[in-house]
């Protein structure tokens, strides 16, 4: 492998006088887990978001298999801002995932995820549906199909919302706190699902509180403090052995919180 | 009190046939005043300070003046302008305009109450601006403003009733006609208003089973 399939370079990003990301860079490598952790406030989301340009940032450079979204460095050595249609072209590339879940009210479930593959993608309608249901059989929401968003669960939703995601086939998935707006009984069912999708190859960025889950699934934690990179590593020795301050502080008041949810158990 | 169930029966044969050009009248309207007033709307969000500032200039006058001022300097303005225009022609863009402003203030109201993340959803898939309005934004306002948009459409049945006075031969008109003849201008006005409140009451009507039928849509 010569270069990362997600590179993010000297990120910054201000709202006002509010600096959100101050000089973020991390990789990314195929097929690994990264979940971003960090105090409320921290930046976890904005990073998240500026990754595929729903926030522009302010500076830095994000790269998915070495091909630039968004702000790209021209020869001359200035930068330069892609077209609004060629950031579009370049967003399937990263499928997102919203804690709101974010489905379509007004479209089915089969429509939610077939629209993006026939409207962005232009593929046939029939290939795609064909896919569509192959996921909601794979998430367990076979017979599904009819029903509109406002008729299913908080988890159904967030499920239906990952596989409108990677019914774009994308080469990596950013999840932004999927499971801070589920019921408690409903997060683990939802974690164990990401856990799958994990175990399938996917390459996945996480922005989430779920501790037990990082140490568990993810391959590298990333602790973002003050629109920093505060501390990374392996999941292990940054959760198991935290050298910084301010990391130490986050997670003992995370375990005073909530015990973490039990991912040791397989599932199925 | 002195009613003539006769006169006021006999009303309504002439009537039925006159509501047809009141309910042409309001479709045509209807049909112009919600695409008008859907461009209006997006075109309010593009930030053009030129064009948001004119589009509000329009509103505050439309809003500001009566509707029947509105329909006379249509009727008497736009032939001075060189447009050859009938006078059901002059009324319907009359009521359209009137009605698209309407329908402009009632979709903005809905616009900033709308959840962004299905917007954002979309983006995120990499859709392009003039889809996610077509697919994403219209759609769930349309359904949204359901209720507020039917008021607005009965308010355009009525506003049909004004053509009368720039000599449009609706309800309204044949009602003041049979009263001439007659000499019984309640029973006539009675009957005229009773064709036109079913004209509403069947649009309000349809706009609740509607609203039924897409409730599961509104999420």
């Amino acid at each position: 492998m010569t270069h990362p399939l997600l590179k993010v370079s000297n990120l910054a990003k201000s709202f006002g006088t509010m600096t959100a990301l101050r000089d973020i860079s991390f990789e990314v490598a195929a097929g690994e887990v990264v979940c971003i952790i960090g105090p409320s406030g921290c930046g976890k989301s904005t990073l998240l978001r500026c990754i595929n340009y729903l926030t522009f940032p302010d500076g830095g450079f994000v790269e998915v298999d070495g091909t630039h979204i968004g702000r790209e460095p021209g020869r001359d050595g200035k930068v330069r801002m892609q077209s609004h249609k060629r950031i579009d072209q370049l967003r399937p590339m990263m499928g997102f995932v919203f804690q709101q879940f974010n489905l379509w009210p007004h479209m089915t479930v089969l429509e939610n995820i077939a629209r993006g593959p026939i409207k962005v993608q232009r593929r046939p309608r029939e290939e795609v549906e064909r896919q569509a249901r192959a996921l909601l059989a794979r998430f367990g929401l076979a017979g599904k199909e009819d029903a509109y968003p406002s008729a299913l669960s908080g988890g159904q939703k967030q499920r239906v919302a990952i596989a409108r995601a990677l019914a774009m086939e994308p080469r990596l998935m950013l999840f932004d706190e999927p499971t801070s707006a589920l019921d408690p009984e409903i997060v683990k069912e939802v974690l164990l699902f990401l856990r799958e999708l994990a175990d399938s190859g996917m390459t996945m960025v996480i922005v989430t509180h779920e501790i037990g889950f990082a140490r568990h699934v993810a391959d590298r934690v990333i602790f973002l403090d003050g629109g920093l990179v505060a501390e990374q590593g392996p999941a292990r020795q940054v959760l198991g052995d935290p050298q910084n301050p301010r990391l130490r502080e986050f997670l003992a008041q995370i375990h005073e919180v909530a015990a973490p949810a039990d991912l040791s158990t397989p599932s199925h | 009190m002195d009613f003539d169930l006769l006169a006021f029966g006999d009303a309504f044969p002439r009537l039925l046939p006159a509501a047809l050009t009141n309910l042409t009248i309001a479709l045509g309207a209807m049909l112009l005043a919600l695409i008008g007033g859907t461009v209006l709307t997006v075109l309010r969000t593009t930030g053009i300070g030129l064009l948001t500032g004119a589009i509000g200039v329009l509103i505050s006058f439309i809003r500001g003046t009566p509707i029947l001022v509105q329909i006379f300097l249509f009727y008497y303005g736009l032939p001075a302008l060189g447009l050859d225009l009938t006078p059901i022609q002059a009324g319907v863009l009359a009521i359209a305009l009137n009605s698209s402003i309407f329908i402009t203030e009632i979709m903005r109201g809905g616009l900033a109450g709308m959840d962004p993340g299905p917007v954002e959803a979309a983006i995120a898939l990499g859709v392009r601006a003039r889809t996610i309005w077509t697919r994403v934004i219209l759609p769930q306002l349309y359904i949204r403003i359901l209720p507020p948009l039917v008021n607005e459409l009965t308010t355009i049945v009525k506003g049909t009733a004004l053509l009368s006075v720039i000599t449009v031969v609706e309800v309204l008109r044949t009602a003041q006609q049979i009263a001439n003849t007659t000499f019984r201008p309640l029973e006539a006005l009675l009957a005229a208003a009773i064709v036109l409140f079913a004209l509403n009451l069947a649009i309000s009507q349809l706009g609740r089973r509607i609203e039924t039928r897409f409730a599961a849509r509104r999420g």
